[in-house]
């Protein structure tokens, strides 16, 4: 057995090395634009039905029963604490959750501890606006959503969210007085007002994710809180998947897959995900080829 | 929407494209690009700034509310020129000692019960886990004595290291090292991850576009 792996190796590290690359590579390509989404070419319209194998796990499912069981007409708040650098991965979750949310009608206020925050929220209720399934013919700024706008500090505007909110919702992002522009707000006075908190986040701050911070300055005011991470965050974010801080974690492209797909079928994620699986399976076969190549340059020498 | 007709979707592919270039190698494109982003990051961040903090304190100012002065001389006194042999240098370190004491005060009993409390409890509880019907769910259990095993092994690892200590607390300390050995390669793949998608989606968004103009 020894010998065999050796005498591939071998017989690789002869080849050049693009001569092995590009072929795979090819193939990548071909699958996506051939047989993924044969719509690139002007003469096959239809697209190809991708199936998505992957059955949500128990915490997947404690979070879709956490928001189908909000009730309606009420109100949330969004941490978007992410800029363009997790958009692919984390907008599309956001739309599908705006979605979900504008069908049973509940109010949604933005707020953001980074800079970039405010331009994805405005992107994502933009991307569900414009998906064919979004529900409401009206999702007017100030009545079904809103947003406060960038709270500086990290984990002290944390502290600030959960604990001094009157301050934080004087005036949202066109500096309009919430009480007077902003229907949505009224009644909203402290963070226990709402009925959950979402934070979608690619990033930590000082080292503490935004919602454990968050969560840690609550002082046992009981509200449901769900963190949807992107995949470089979930280090930071799963040792504290089983603690109080989090209701419910949604983390990765893998979970934020089946996620997207279970609350709302109609954004199609599967096609992502299935070019995405092909591609790390590339970035495995490069892997192992070049060490099967570093193995036969090492015999040779 | 005709891509040709928004300037904008047809700026940003071309942009990703000149980015795309830097693969390959330095070109003056990519300097370009490089440049242009940095600046219109800058001015980003400059106007999210002025109207989100500076344009509302001042209104506040204005308004009366006089407290808020405190901050704004703090601030300007973080622009004191360093001069040790002036005495009114040494007010510069005022705001940075009010700085760093506000976040150790917020952070550290964040940071104690994050960091220590629960996430040592989530490691050990439940440490046998049962199902509905009263049954060991073994799996569970498994990872919780890994968990335990884990935590332990890398606090011995960390405190240990420096010091000759028993055969057993070395061993146990080699476990650790190799448990962060995971933890440092999973967040590695996980960010390279990351990367893949955001390259990914930023290849949907020239096909997109190139798709809606041919």
């Amino acid at each position: 057995m020894k010998n065999f792996i050796r005498n591939v190796s071998y017989f690789l590290s002869q080849i050049p090395r693009w001569g092995l690359i590009i072929p795979i590579l090819a193939a990548i390509l071909f699958r996506y634009f051939m047989i993924e989404n044969p719509q690139i070419i002007p003469e096959q319209k239809a697209e190809k039905e991708v199936e998505f194998h992957i059955a949500p796990t128990e915490q997947d499912m404690k979070v879709l029963e956490i928001i189908n069981s909000l009730p309606r007409n009420s109100k949330v708040l969004i941490l978007v604490n992410y800029g363009p650098e997790s958009r692919y991965e984390l907008e599309t979750a956001m739309s599908a959750l705006i979605v979900s949310l504008a069908e049973k009608n509940i109010g949604i206020a933005f707020a953001t501890m980074i800079p970039n925050g405010i331009e994805s929220a405005f992107m994502a209720v933009e991307k569900s606006i414009e998906n064919g399934s979004f529900g409401k013919e009206r999702f007017v700024y100030g009545h079904e959503y809103t947003h406060l706008g960038f709270i500086v500090g990290g984990s002290i505007a944390s502290y600030l969210i959960a604990n001094n909110f009157s301050e934080v919702r004087e005036r949202d992002i066109f500096d309009g007085i919430t009480d007077i522009r902003q229907p949505l707000m009224k009644g909203i006075n402290e963070i226990s007002d709402f009925s959950a908190v979402f934070e979608f986040s690619s990033q930590t701050f000082d080292g503490i994710p935004g919602l454990v911070s968050f969560a840690a300055t609550l002082h046992e005011k009981e509200i449901p809180k769900i963190a949807f991470c992107s995949s470089d965050m979930l280090p930071a974010y799963i040792p504290f998947q089983n603690s109080y801080y989090f209701d419910g974690l949604v983390g990765g492209f893998r979970s934020l897959s089946v996620f997207i797909h279970e609350i709302h079928p109609s954004i199609k994620i599967e096609r992502q995900y299935s070019t995405l699986s092909a591609i790390l399976f590339y970035i495995i076969g490069l892997v192992v080829f070049a060490n099967f190549v570093n193995l036969g340059k090492k015999d040779k020498r | 929407m005709n891509i040709f007709g928004n300037l904008g979707a047809l700026t940003a592919v071309l942009l990703t494209l000149v980015v795309f270039s830097g693969f390959f190698r330095q070109n003056p494109l990519y300097r370009f690009a490089e440049s242009l982003f940095i600046g219109v990051s800058a001015g980003y961040f400059a106007v999210i700034w002025y109207f989100s903090i500076i344009k509302p304190t001042f209104q506040s100012a204005l308004h009366g509310d006089l407290l808020i002065l405190i901050p704004l001389i703090a601030g300007l006194l973080l622009f004191i020129p360093s001069n040790s042999a002036r005495l009114y240098s040494r007010f510069r370190f005022l705001p940075a000692a009010f700085i760093v004491i506000i976040t150790l005060a917020v952070n550290i009993p964040i940071y104690f019960n994050a960091f220590l409390k629960e996430m040592i409890r989530t490691s050990v509880i439940p440490l046998f886990a049962f199902d509905s019907n009263g049954n060991l769910q073994i799996d569970v259990t498994i990872n919780s004595l890994l968990s335990i095993l884990a935590v332990t092994s890398t606090l011995m690892f960390l405190v240990a290291r420096h010091r000759r200590h028993s055969n057993f607390i070395y061993r146990t300390g080699e476990i650790g090292r190799f448990y962060i050995l995971v933890a440092i390669g999973s967040a590695f793949a996980y960010t390279l991850l990351s990367r893949l998608i955001l390259f990914m989606g930023k290849i949907e968004f020239i096909i997109n576009a190139a798709k809606i103009r041919f």
